[in-house]
């Protein structure tokens, strides 16, 4: 699954993409990864899969080709 | 209009003669005249937008101006506003630009928005876009959004004729997020958003090409790559004037020290909470039973709201608000507070 970082999630994961290869495909999986990780919780950001921002609290398919990506509002202007 | 003065916009097919009319006729409000309204701002006002209005309370400084470029070193202090205003009305005398000298706020907002006809999110902080965002809802207003981090921005247009909003797309405000100042920011970065903007406000008032509208795009200028990421409308339906009331406006609050002796005080704690007080002309009516009990509230004297801290008191004065009652006041103090002060208010 390759997960893309923008903003400030790019600096807190100290990258801007990453390819991991999970036994499991599912937002659970990829919801404890980025906890694990990166200690961030669901309140920290946005996903988005394939372009399309997801609603975390609903039951959503994640399959291993997909491209997720992790955002957040952005404060400056 | 002076034509001429515009004739190379004039002479693109998208545009034209009526195409500058609707310029010229558009009314469009800029909140924040930092970063992104230096940008934005020149190029409203050199394409012909008869209309602009300038909200910004804040004051030149010398960090802001690598990137706010209408600014000079000879107005540090002065308003940002109406520093703007006076050299975009030099530049382009034939349009009327008015500078407001104040911050967004719940009190304002409505009325500022309502007299535009687009609003411009120039802002550098969420808070403020989440106000920008429910002001315009209420007002039924669309407006172009654009924020930045580092060497990245955000764009979109939001409620513009049933379009998603800034809700639509963040529920909910991060837990933390950074401004230009701490995480710092290059002109040229905050100039591409801003232009980004421009843009938006010209293909809506001029209804070409294809709004950025339920999709935000995001610009990484390190790469120049541009992702879209597209969102779902939700339900708004809650953001209305009461809402925006609850949410944004101040409620009266009052000393018990300063107030009125034929006052009336209503204790919205549950009768079993301590500290137990004895206040003349008072009644304890707890906020779940207070649809039901409300006959008992006086109309024709003030009414001074308390609980135990605060929350509640604040919850009761929108509900007796919106039932009709005008003298309402929620007290500074509450029960711990006031049962230390009693012997005085007894006296």
């Amino acid at each position: 699954m390759k997960i893309k970082y923008f903003g400030e999630i790019a600096d807190i994961t100290g990258q801007t993409a990453e390819v991991i290869v999970f036994q499991e495909n599912s937002l659970e999986t990829l919801l404890g990864y980025l906890k694990k990780n990166y200690q961030l919780s669901e309140n920290d950001f946005y996903l988005a899969i394939n372009h399309q921002l997801a609603d975390t609290t609903q039951n959503i398919q994640i399959a291993g080709t997909d491209e997720v990506a992790i955002l957040s509002p952005f404060a400056g202007g | 209009m002076n034509e001429k003065r515009h004739i190379r916009q004039i002479a693109l097919p998208q545009v034209g003669i009526v195409g500058q009319e609707k310029l010229e006729r558009a009314r469009v409000l800029v909140v924040g005249a930092g970063g992104l309204g230096n940008a934005v701002l020149p190029y409203l006002a050199s394409s012909g937008i008869g209309t602009i209005g300038i909200l910004d309370g804040d004051k030149i400084d010398l960090t802001n101006l690598h990137r706010q470029v209408l600014f000079s070193e000879l107005e540090l202090g002065k308003s940002k506003a109406i520093v703007a205003s006076q050299k975009l009305s030099i530049q382009f005398p034939e349009i009327a630009i008015t500078p407001y000298d104040s911050f967004l706020t719940g009190e304002n907002a409505l009325d500022l928005f309502l007299n535009y006809d687009l609003v411009i999110d120039a802002t550098d902080s969420i808070d403020a876009r989440y106000l920008i965002n429910d002001a315009c809802i209420v007002t039924k207003k669309p407006f172009v959004h654009a924020s930045i981090y580092r060497f990245q921005f955000q764009v979109a247009i939001f409620n513009a004729k049933g379009s998603g909003t800034y809700r639509c797309l963040y529920p909910n405000a991060p837990s933390s997020s950074q401004s230009c100042e701490e995480a710092g920011v290059m002109p040229s970065t905050v100039a591409m958003a801003g232009l980004y903007q421009a843009n938006e406000v010209f293909k809506y008032i001029l209804q070409v090409g294809d709004l950025q509208t339920n999709s935000i795009l995001l610009v990484d200028t390190l790469s120049n790559n541009h992702n879209h990421f597209s969102f779902k409308n939700r339900n708004q339906e809650h953001i209305n004037p009461s809402f925006f009331e609850r949410t944004y406006k101040s409620i009266l609050q009052i000393s018990i020290n300063d107030v009125d002796k034929n006052g009336f005080f209503l204790d919205v704690r549950n009768e079993e909470e301590l500290p137990i007080l004895e206040l003349e002309n008072s009644r304890q009516i707890p906020i779940s039973l207070l649809q039901k009990g409300m006959e008992l509230i006086p109309k024709n004297q003030p009414v001074y709201l308390f609980c135990q801290s605060g929350i509640r008191s604040r919850k009761a004065y929108w509900i007796l608000k919106e039932s009709g009652w005008a003298n309402l006041h929620c007290l500074a103090e509450n029960a711990p507070e006031i049962s230390e002060i009693q012997h005085r208010i007894l006296r």
